[in-house]
């Protein structure tokens, strides 16, 4: 069975965002909701200092913390590693959110749309979740079921996204774990993420 | 819209989702069970009816909480992996046996004495233990806020919970029907739980001042920072220390015979500060940050 | 286009208009909804990616405050804020009160019409110029405060091409002088991004010399912090360090393909044979002048000598002691970037460059100069732009990085299969092709009195004097021009947000009698406007091609290539394309026959493809004319709208046409001499004294009027700069991209050093003032450690105040309303205006 992962390259992001709005784009994410970011951090003193871009999404934990305490199952783990949530069940008590120590749940309590009065056709065609559910960061499960790389993946404007099996050995994103000494964030906290970055 | 809005920055991150209905919920759900437990010692069924108003209503916040309250019955579906789902039945538990507990102190049902009536009692007193500590286990297992993860918690907050019900006791006694009480040795009860407040909430503070970052800025916050005035005056000070001391030195040495007004200020600070405890470990939940 | 509630599933080629690198899109509509746009694979411009801007150009097509209808306002007071009170009127009203207003102007004096806008839609926009000249108008440039006025300059001058470039494939050591080429900004901002990044996994140096840790600087090997306005110091003084100190240059290119041996005389000028003859070089064989493009000659690069019994030098020798000026020592202090920075990355560059070297492309043996400085708009933004300009390509020549593999390049000098090549002046130099250069005349000059607003004449070595509309309308004596402007007609050109100034801006926009605009928003500009006619959006719009290959279409894009911006979705409302109103006012007012001959000629329109002046044509059929004239007839309208792209890929020739190409490129600008001597006779003409200093053949580095004004209160510079997510202020209005920069910890922020801003008490987070002498701006102060301490950062285009665009309104900080305008604040060839401003900060509280 596969496991989904993704490795960043740090280097080579700009910090441009793209993968920000381009999974806005694919789902549609309430005002104020990102399921991909990217955050910044300044190191160093002037002159020399420097300004650090990290993008971030769900990793799909291997250990997936934030399944383990939700209460009604709506978060789950695919055979694939891919966590998602049933949107149906989610009663919106948040829980997750706490447990999970990455940030990329938010809780859509309501008045999402991005323009004043109703929602756009847009927004009606494509939103397939209603208010006062958490939600995240899906690795692009419709696109993944259809063979296509995530939304954020494609769009990348410096490829420095790759997605793939991390249990296939000739993959990409399993080769660079491997020669890359890849490396995901907080290893420490126990929860075996599936997105790695590599690089600083 | 003036909503805080979140900066994309790398750094420590308070946690923003639990507020005012959660944390009321961890004081009344607390207290209810733990006035339970105690109206199961001094063996008074009208208190017990109380502590299990006070879960009911505690419960109801939290309900209140959820983004989609109409569903609240999914919560069921995970005790085998969740603290939340589990602490459902708990809730579920104390309040169901906790009736059929009680309702023979009120002249309703059935007759005590009976082996059931033994494993009435088993259950609700295992029920109203579990819903004062397993609040505890959900935020202590978590490694997302290490402020939390901490196996202190469901200690500290069993305490707390005895604390805070005989609080709730000692203010009610005049409106509750039965017996009177023996607002005495409850303050004297109250003595021994403050003081095991005291010395486990410091403990905790000293295990995480040595833990990770986001910890240490909690306690910052907690001592120094923002809330430093509010724990240190309000928690510690008015909620624990003031009243232990009150009350050890009128209390303690002299028999006297304690005047309602003397114990109802002293309830009234330790409620306080039991409230405000349970506010600003939820306040001070912080991420570490991802860099 | 579908009826709405119709089933269907389909992906569309069209392309992106949130910023004029005009990249592929693939626009999935289902349903009648447009739902989803993804790059282009096939385009050479996306490869398939879009940047932040471009996946969010789709919640906009839903924008509830697009403008529906034909609007005439109905309260004759104007000003910011004040209501125009809009009546809504039908297109035919509308249309009638236009042509009436336009054919009175056209019998009075058709020079009385400004046409303001601008490029992002490519080869439309030159029909809009095509249009101008056949109503009769030379005015049709108003581009404003902008990026171009010294960049295409001194681009056409020194590479023959529109732009600056450099070649991503090769190069290893880039210096990005205030610009950030690569990292989603400047030319085909996402093809660039994508090769700067395989450029540095390839191990790519990069320098970014700018005031501001902007995302490029973030990723730079190197971050250099610059006082603003020196940049023409730091220049030259790595060329003084390159030709003095290290003799590193490249003799071979300096010899034969730039001008840099020629003689010239102690005036400047050149010594020539005969006085109107080829320019001279000395001989080493025959120890003598002979002329530069003499067979079997040994020529000096370097050296002193007498001929005709003159004394006269090389240029390159001039060059050498000019720049002898500018020690690291002595820059240091002007440009606050210590001495041995300077000469440590003279070293670096000279070194990298690999002077001598060769690679072997395609079966060509080339140079290979590996090198690049880079220049667009931050650095230029000042008056003496164009020296600063003037000197980084000076230094692209010294190592001779000019059109071969890795250095500087500009934008498509050859065209397809040769379709065009530079031209030469009688000195053996460069000259941009007719299908690129517009009005470029930088060798032979009219003396004639100015009778556009733009005052062509009096700035001859400028191809963009945009400003100059401006101070002509704030004050029409000024010039003393024959006419007064009567209508102004804008379309997709903020004149408001974007030139600078608002508060003067809108009382020169006031003094126009008639104003008309085209747009999709009741933005800062219609709201000063009489009559406003709805512009379909770009995802409703049918465009001819988007990326001209003679202008924006970066040779990082691999191939050339030509594509369609093809409507996705019906236009909103009664919105109309503008290109398509102006056809039928030419034909209302009976000028259409002229510019569909202009066209034939503008396109090249071959047989049988040629338009009839007789005869009508919508736009589907004008475009399908052109493209089957340019690529034969199997190559239509409905090919493009079916196949996207058609490519050409680029020989080695047309990639690197250095090494392949005669004419010379000047390094010595002894034009200039002529341009000065022309500029007094036309400012003569018009009784002004004029500052012709700035005409010299060789550039310098001179302060900007704020350099020395860093006196309290005005302590500090300002600067602005762009963010990858958002492009001028067509983006602001987009409810993602808002969303996104509210997050975002700089985009809506002043930016101050932290030191700076602690030591004026300045917490993080607080509002504060920014002032100078010409305006006063509010937001909120992140102090941050990535910005040069004298200076104060404040991003994009933000601080929208128009009630037609609800989501911009009000977000961030409004930049150019610090900016004066005036004669002395532009720069004197060119007409950039300058960005370079004293201000001071305090708490707002
Ligand atoms: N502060 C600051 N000022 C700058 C710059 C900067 O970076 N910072 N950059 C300068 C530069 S480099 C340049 S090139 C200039 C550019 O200046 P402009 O060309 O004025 O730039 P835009 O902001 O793109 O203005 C476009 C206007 O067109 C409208 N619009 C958008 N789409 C359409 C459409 O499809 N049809 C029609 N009819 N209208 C449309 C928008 O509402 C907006 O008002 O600005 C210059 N000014
Ligand atoms: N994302 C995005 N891309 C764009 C655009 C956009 O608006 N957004 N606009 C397009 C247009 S119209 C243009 S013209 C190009 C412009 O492309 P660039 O020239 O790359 O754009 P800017 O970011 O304006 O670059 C100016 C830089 O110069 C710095 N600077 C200012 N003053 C000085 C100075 O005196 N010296 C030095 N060394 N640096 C200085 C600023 O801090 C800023 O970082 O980008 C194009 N592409
Ligand atoms: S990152 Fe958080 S939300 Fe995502 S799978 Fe891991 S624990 Fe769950
Ligand atoms: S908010 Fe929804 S997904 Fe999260 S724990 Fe609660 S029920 Fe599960
Ligand atoms: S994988 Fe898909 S859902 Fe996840 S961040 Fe990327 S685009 Fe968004
Ligand atoms: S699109 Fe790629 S380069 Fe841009 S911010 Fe996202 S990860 Fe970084
Ligand atoms: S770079 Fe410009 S044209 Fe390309 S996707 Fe971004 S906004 Fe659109
Ligand atoms: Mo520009």
């Amino acid at each position: 069975m596969a496991r989904y992962g993704m490795v960043i390259d740090l280097n080579t992001c700009i910090g441009c965002n793209a993968c920000t709005m381009a999974c806005k784009a694919e789902h549609a994410t309430p005002k104020g909701i990102f399921w991909a970011k990217v955050l910044e951090k300044e190191v160093g003193k002037f002159p020399a200092a420097r300004r650090i871009f990290l993008p971030v999404l769900c990793n799909h934990c291997k250990n997936p913390i934030c399944q383990e305490v939700c209460p009604t199952g709506a978060t789950y783990k695919r055979q694939d590693g891919i966590v998602l949530i049933d949107y149906d069940m989610c009663i919106g008590c948040r829980s997750c959110m706490e447990a999970c120590p990455y940030g990329p749940r938010a809780f859509y309590e309501s008045d999402g749309a991005y323009y004043p009065g109703e929602r756009t056709a847009y927004e009606k065609s494509q939103q397939d979740f209603s208010e006062g559910v958490v939600m995240k960061c899906n690795f692009c499960v419709e696109r993944v079921d259809q063979g296509l790389d995530p939304a954020c993946v494609v769009t990348c404007v410096t490829e420095c996204r790759v997605f793939g099996d991390l249990e296939d050995p000739q993959s990409e994103v399993s080769r660079l774990v491997a020669d890359k000494k890849a490396r995901p964030l907080l290893p420490e906290k126990g929860l075996e993420p599936s997105v790695f970055y590599v690089g600083s | 819209m003036a909503a805080r809005i979140d900066e994309f920055l790398i750094g420590v991150k308070p946690q923003r989702e639990w507020g005012w209905l959660v944390i009321s919920y961890l004081f009344l759900g607390g207290a209810g069970a733990g006035l339970f437990l105690i109206s199961l010692y001094i063996d008074h069924a009208w208190a017990g009816l109380l502590g299990i108003s006070v879960l009911v209503l505690g419960t109801l916040l939290l309900f209140l909480d959820l983004g989609r309250p109409e569903r609240f019955w999914r919560a069921f579906f995970r005790p085998w992996s969740s603290w939340i789902s589990r602490g459902c039945f708990f809730i579920t538990l104390m309040v169901l046996f906790g009736a059929l507990q009680i309702a023979p102190g009120l002249g309703f049902l059935w007759e005590n004495g009976s082996a059931l009536g033994s494993v009435i009692k088993a259950v609700s007193v295992a029920a109203a233990v579990l819903v004062m500590i397993y609040t505890g286990f959900v935020l202590s297992p978590s490694p997302a806020i290490p402020f939390w993860n901490s196996a202190l918690f469901p200690v500290i907050f069993f305490v707390y919970s005895l604390l805070a019900g005989i609080d709730i006791l000692i203010l009610a006694s005049p409106f509750l029907p039965g017996a009177p009480l023996d607002l005495v040795s409850l303050e004297r009860l109250q003595i021994y739980l403050a003081l095991a407040c005291l010395l486990l909430v410091l403990s905790h503070l000293s295990v995480m001042s040595s833990s990770a970052v986001a910890a240490r800025e909690s306690i910052r916050l907690l001592t120094r920072g923002r809330w430093g005035l509010l724990f240190l005056g309000g928690v510690i000070v008015a909620g624990l220390v003031v009243p232990l001391a009150l009350s050890w030195a009128v209390l303690w040495k002299s028999q006297a015979q304690a005047v309602f007004a003397f114990t109802v200020i002293l309830a009234l600070l330790r409620l306080f500060g039991d409230y405000l405890f349970r506010f600003l470990v939820i306040r001070v939940g912080l991420y570490d940050p991802l860099l | 286009m579908i009826a709405p509630g119709e089933k269907e599933d389909v992906w569309i080629h069209s392309i992106c208009d949130m910023c004029y690198a005009a990249c592929g899109i693939l626009a999935h509509r289902k349903d009648g909804v447009l739902v989803k746009i993804e790059g282009d694979p096939d385009c050479p411009a996306s490869e398939g990616h879009l940047c932040a801007k471009g996946q969010a150009a789709l919640i906009g097509l839903y924008d509830p405050s697009r403008v529906k209808a034909p609007l005439r306002r109905t309260n004759p007071q104007k000003g910011i804020g004040v209501d125009p009170k809009w009546e809504e009127i039908s297109w035919e009203t509308a249309l009638d009160i236009l042509t009436d207003k336009l054919t009175k102007l056209r019998e009075k004096d058709p020079r009385g019409l400004l046409v303001s806008n601008f490029d992002h839609t490519a080869s439309t926009y030159f029909i809009g110029g095509a249009w101008a000249v056949a109503f009769g108008t030379p005015n049709h440039h108003w581009t404003g405060y902008y990026c171009g006025n010294y960049l295409h300059s001194s681009m056409y001058l020194t590479n023959g091409s529109f732009h600056s470039d450099f070649d991503l494939d090769y190069c290893n050591y880039v210096i990005l002088l205030g610009n950030q080429q690569g990292f989603m900004g400047g030319l085909n901002a996402n093809v660039s991004a994508r090769k700067m990044a395989e450029a540095r996994k390839r191990g790519m140096r990069v320098v970014v010399v700018d005031p501001i840790g902007t995302n490029a600087a973030a990723k730079a090997d190197e971050w250099v912090p610059i006082r603003p306005g020196t940049d023409g110091a730091f220049i030259l003084s790595l060329i003084n360090v390159l030709v003095n100190e290290l003799k590193c240059y490249d003799r071979e290119f300096l010899t034969h393909r730039t001008n840099a041996a020629y003689l010239v005389r102690e005036d400047g000028s050149y010594l020539k044979e005969g006085r109107d003859g080829k320019p001279l070089v000395w001989d080493l064989k025959s120890q003598g002048a002979v002329p530069f493009d003499q067979a079997d000659i040994e020529t000096a690069l370097e050296g002193s000598f007498v001929a005709g019994g003159e004394k006269c030098q090389t240029a390159f020798q001039t060059i050498r002691e000019h720049v002898k000026g500018y020690t690291p020592e002595q820059v240091a202090p002007i440009t606050t970037i210590p001495a041995d920075t300077i000469r440590r990355i003279a070293k670096e560059f000279g070194e990298a460059a690999r002077i001598g070297s060769t690679i072997v492309i395609d079966g060509k043996v080339l140079p290979y100069r590996p090198v690049a400085v880079n220049i667009y708009r931050g650095a230029g933004a000042h008056k003496h732009g164009t020296h600063t300009a003037l000197s980084v390509q000076m230094l692209n020549m010294v190592v001779g990085a000019f059109y071969v593999p890795g250095g500087h390049r500009g934008i498509n000098l050859v065209g397809p299969s040769g379709a065009w090549m530079p031209g030469q002046t009688a000195e053996g130099l460069i000259t941009p092709p007719a299908a690129i250069g517009r009005a470029a005349r930088y060798y032979d000059f009219e003396d004639k009195r100015p009778e556009g607003m733009e005052l062509h004449e009096l700035f001859p070595v400028s191809t963009n004097r945009s400003s100059m509309n401006q101070l002509n309308l704030q004050d029409p004596k000024m010039f003393g021009l024959p006419y007064t402007i009567d209508v102004l007609m804008v379309c997709r050109r903020n004149l408001m947000m974007n030139n600078v100034n608002p508060a003067i801006m809108a009382e020169t926009i006031k003094k126009v009698p008639f104003v008309v605009t085209f747009s999709t928003h009741l933005d800062e500009v219609a709201e000063l406007a009489d009559l406003v006619l709805p512009e379909a959006l770009s995802l409703e719009r049918l465009d001819f091609f988007p990326n001209t290959l003679t202008h924006t279409m970066s040779p990082a894009t691999g191939q050339f290539y030509w594509g369609l911006r093809q409507p996705i979705v019906a236009p909103r409302g009664q919105a109309r394309r503008w290109i398509d109103v102006l056809f039928e006012i030419a034909d209302r007012m009976g000028f259409l026959g002229e510019l569909y001959g202009l066209l034939n000629v503008k396109w090249g329109m071959k047989e049988p493809y040629k338009l009839d002046p007789a005869k009508h044509y919508t736009m589907e059929e004008l475009y399908d004319r052109w493209t089957k004239s340019l690529f034969g007839p199997e190559r239509g309208l409905e090919w493009f709208k079916e196949n996207g792209y058609h490519k050409v890929p680029r020989a080695v020739e047309e990639k690197y046409p250095g090494p392949f190409i005669k004419p010379r490129f000047p390094i010595y600008f002894e034009n200039m001499l002529r341009a000065k001597k022309s500029v007094a006779k036309v400012a003569a003409q018009i009784g002004r004294e004029w500052d012709t200093g700035d005409y010299q053949v060789l550039p310098e580095w001179k302060p900007c009027p704020a350099y020395k004004d860093g006196t309290p209160p005005y302590d500090l510079y300002v600067v602005n700069f762009k963010i990858p997510f958002h492009s001028l202020s067509i983006t602001t209005q987009n409810p993602w991209l808002n969303d996104l920069s509210e997050h975002n910890p700089y985009a809506y922020k002043i930016l101050i050093n932290t030191e700076t801003g602690g030591r004026k008490g300045i917490k993080d987070g607080e509002e504060i003032w920014v002032e100078s002498v010409a305006g006063k701006v509010k937001g909120q102060a992140k102090l941050t450690e990535c910005i040069h301490p004298e200076v104060v950062g404040i991003a994009g285009v933000f601080g929208s105040w128009a009630k037609g665009k609800p989501v911009a309104k009000g977000k961030g900080v409004h930049f150019n309303s610090l900016l004066p305008i005036s004669l002395e604040r532009v720069d004197p060839v060119s007409t950039g205006v300058d960005s370079c401003i004293r201000v001071k900060v305090s708490r707002a509280a």
